[in-house]
């Protein structure tokens, strides 16, 4: 089974970071979980004892934004590299007004009343993930825009 | 100037020589510390990767490690991070504090300190993700180390994880457990997010995370990361049963903390859950905490909506339903409709992991369900009860003593397993319906003779309840000898059989079709239909009950009922009643056993 790491980590390797690469827009919108393959039930039934992966066993940590298009404020690296990994549960958290992805998302942005933060972005949800195509730095633009 | 450059080389040299002429006299090499930083057990190290020595044999001499490892300290070529002081950092402080070392050469490890930075270790928890539905196999589980940073969000914290390398695409299952069983994969550790790791285990294998907290200082934090900077890459051979993803956190927790010794808790397997107990007994637990997975959350969901509205969630996937028409109904209250839309979003992420679904359909849906939901406000979260911990199941072997009296004739029963639990035994903290057994063996004895009663190799069962957004199937399987065939004598058989399950909280009950075949002198097949049912509601008490139809090759029928009811009065304890009931048009008598057994855990 082929197990499909959209996610922008698998992509970094330790220190540098290769914008050439065409596909890195993947690693930045929506939909980049981790797929499975149904093909393979005895895999899958197995698989579990070594937890074996597609080989993508990287050391590295990324920094900065991993080759994601530009934000237009000013934004810290970090949150840059949380948002692009986690935006359907952002999304899903902005638009519950709580969760986990959220509030992660306040501390990075140091926000002092997470409140008001919290239920100021869900009504404003539409601005931020104004459609399917979104990526990370419209959002990040958006939450920018909205506090 | 070239006087100069030649003293202070050989006053360099002569410091090297001083040093270790200084670790001779020592002994430092003996030092159970040393041992630990090179994974030596019985003088060999389980690191099979040539890259983790600089001495040709240090793998199996660390005595020859050591003098190379400060000859190559004191004598850097180079001084980044591929300098001897930065790729071994462990080594590195723990030889200048026992040699009390003055000068080493100034080294610039760059991306050690921005990894070090960027993971700003304070404390460190261990994560244990516990079994998948349908997947038997991970009822042992997973352990990683999550090494947590000064922010609160331990989304942030980053993930150590040994795993085995496998190219999945050029592998098929036999293949997998044969290489998996005999070393035949490398286990490397991998970093990452703790956030990616959920998406991984929670989310995509639906597992629930089990987190336990470990009183590590922040010193001892830092130790076991440098240990972890020298791991970087480097690769030992991956065995399932021993050498495996929980056994290779130990040596970090035991380079953490001189005194904390886990390896020594295990003989012939490691196992995840079990390498937790042996934390909780060095006494380096503090708190756990847990997280649902994404299929324990929609079970939630199903128990919040109501019966009039849960319908709603699949119609809106399905597009049977418009999700605006949902939206502004002014009959449904509005934490109902909060409910569906939040089931609505996580159903759809569970469909596109599973590949049910397109990612165009996923993005379309998405979006819609999530700008839906973005207008009604914030509303309840879902409870957060958690089910039975981990560390309250039964432990993994089991011993067994009891009684058969069988038509007047009276037995004893003496039984021994390894791993690790049957629908029989008490479930809670396990995940139920899920059966692994391995190399059960149950003897009986009468009038001095002593009989094998059950021999099995491997059972495997996996009965998982269906509901309104999850349809999982059920089967098992088992390769066992055992006395069911109908000259009720002991006969080896192989089984699989496939079903379904239903369930709520007080039980379950399920219908499974089996295939057998049994091997006598010729080989003799059998077609079977199940159907049972268990009440688990109680922590305590447990009652099975299987009423099964064969139909075999050779012409015969044969009726089979299992009774069972069952007492825990401890976690590692069970008193159990059985009665059996074999009839076939083979023989003209029935069979009708009744037993007691006590069952150990340990």
């Amino acid at each position: 089974m082929k197990k499909i790491l959209l996610s922008a980590m698998a992509l970094a390797t330790i220190g540098a970071i290769n914008i050439s690469a065409a596909n890195m827009q993947t690693g930045c919108g929506l939909g980049t979980q981790v797929i499975k393959n149904p093909n393979s039930a005895v895999m899958y039934a197995l698989q579990a004892t070594t937890n074996g992966t597609s080989g993508n066993q990287t050391f590295g940590i990324t920094f900065g934004s991993l080759g994601c298009k530009k934000v237009k404020f000013v934004m810290n690296d970090r949150a840059q590299e949380f948002v692009a990994s986690n935006m359907d549960a952002l999304a899903k958290d902005i638009s519950k007004g709580e969760g986990e992805s959220l509030t992660t998302l306040a501390e990075l942005l140091k926000v002092q009343d997470k409140s008001a933060f919290f239920a100021a972005l869900q009504s404003n949800y539409n601005s931020i993930y104004a459609n399917s195509q979104v990526e990370m730095a419209d959002v990040l633009d958006g939450v920018s825009s909205t506090i | 100037m070239k006087l100069i450059f030649l003293f202070v080389l050989l006053s360099l040299s002569s410091n090297a020589l001083d040093y270790i002429q200084k670790s001779h006299d020592l002994k430092l090499s003996n030092k159970h510390y040393w041992k630990l930083l090179l994974h030596m057990k019985n003088g060999k190290s389980e690191i099979d990767d040539k890259r983790f020595f600089l001495a040709k044999d240090g793998n199996i001499n660390a005595k020859l490690e050591m003098d190379a490892t400060l000859n190559a300290l004191l004598h850097e070529n180079v001084f980044d991070d591929n300098a001897t002081a930065c790729r071994f950092p462990a080594r590195t402080s723990w030889l200048v504090k026992e040699l009390k070392i003055k000068h080493l050469p100034h080294v610039r490890c760059s991306k050690y300190q921005e990894t070090l930075t960027k993971l700003d270790p304070t404390s460190a928890t261990i994560v244990f993700p516990s079994a998948h539905i349908n997947s038997p196999a991970s009822m042992f589980g997973h352990t990683f180390l999550r090494i947590n940073s000064s922010y609160h969000s331990k989304l942030l914290s980053y993930a150590i994880n040994y795993a085995a390398n496998v190219d999945e695409s050029k592998t098929n299952g036999f293949l997998f457990a044969i290489h998996g069983l005999t070393g035949g994969y490398r286990g490397v550790y991998s970093m990452l997010p703790y956030y990616e790791k959920l998406k991984e285990y929670r989310d995509s294998e639906q597992r629930d995370i089990w987190e336990y907290d470990l009183n590590l200082t922040q010193i001892e934090v830092i130790r076991m990361f440098q240990h972890i900077w020298e791991l970087n890459g480097i690769y030992s051979d991956y065995y399932f049963f021993t050498e495996n993803c929980s056994y290779n956190l130990l040596w970090l927790l035991e380079i953490a903390r001189k005194g904390v010794d886990l390896r020594s808790y295990f003989t012939y397997h490691v196992s995840p859950l079990e390498t937790i107990h042996a934390m909780k007994d060095e006494v380096l637990l503090i708190k756990e905490h847990y997280r649902d997975s994404k299929r324990s959350i929609l079970l939630k969901y199903e128990e919040v909506i109501d019966d009039r509205y849960i319908t709603y969630v699949k119609k809106i996937l399905s597009k049977n339903l418009n999700s605006e028409k949902v939206l502004y109904d002014k009959h449904i209250p509005i934490q109902q409709k909060r409910y569906l839309f939040e089931a609505a979003i996580d159903l759809l992420e569970y469909y596109y992991m599973q590949a049910k679904i397109t990612k165009k359909e996923y993005l379309s849906l998405f979006h819609q369900l999530t700008t839906a939901r973005a207008k009604l406000g914030r509303g309840d979260s879902l409870s957060n009860v958690r089910p039975e911990s981990p560390l309250n199941a039964h432990r993994q072997a089991r011993v067994t003593l009891g009684f058969n009296s069988e038509n007047s004739k009276s037995k004893l029963l003496i039984g021994i397993r390894p791993v690790y639990h049957d629908l029989y035994d008490n479930a809670k903290g396990l995940l139920r319906g899920t059966q692994i057994e391995f190399l059960n063996t149950l003897l009986r004895i009468d009038n001095k003779s002593i009989n094998i009663e059950k021999f099995t190799l491997l059972s495997i069962s996996s009965i998982s309840q269906i509901s309104e957004f999850i349809k999982p199937f059920s089967w098992r399987t088992h390769f066992q000898w055992d006395r069911n065939y109908i000259n009720n004598q002991l006969n080896f058989n192989i089984d699989i059989g496939v079903g379904t399950s239903w369930g709520n909280e007080f039980g379950y009950t399920y219908l499974l079709g089996d295939v057998y075949g049994y091997i006598e002198e010729n080989v003799v097949g059998a077609f079977g239909v199940s159907a049972g049912f268990i009440i688990d509601k109680s922590r305590y008490f447990k009652t099975n009950v299987e009423l099964q139809k064969r139909w075999y090759t050779n012409g015969f029928e044969q009726s089979l009922i299992n009774v069972a009811q069952s007492y825990s009065m401890t976690s590692n304890t069970q008193l159990k009643f059985e009665y059996l009931y074999r009839k076939s048009d083979f023989q003209e008598s029935v069979n009708n056993s009744y037993r007691i057994i006590f069952n150990y855990y340990f």
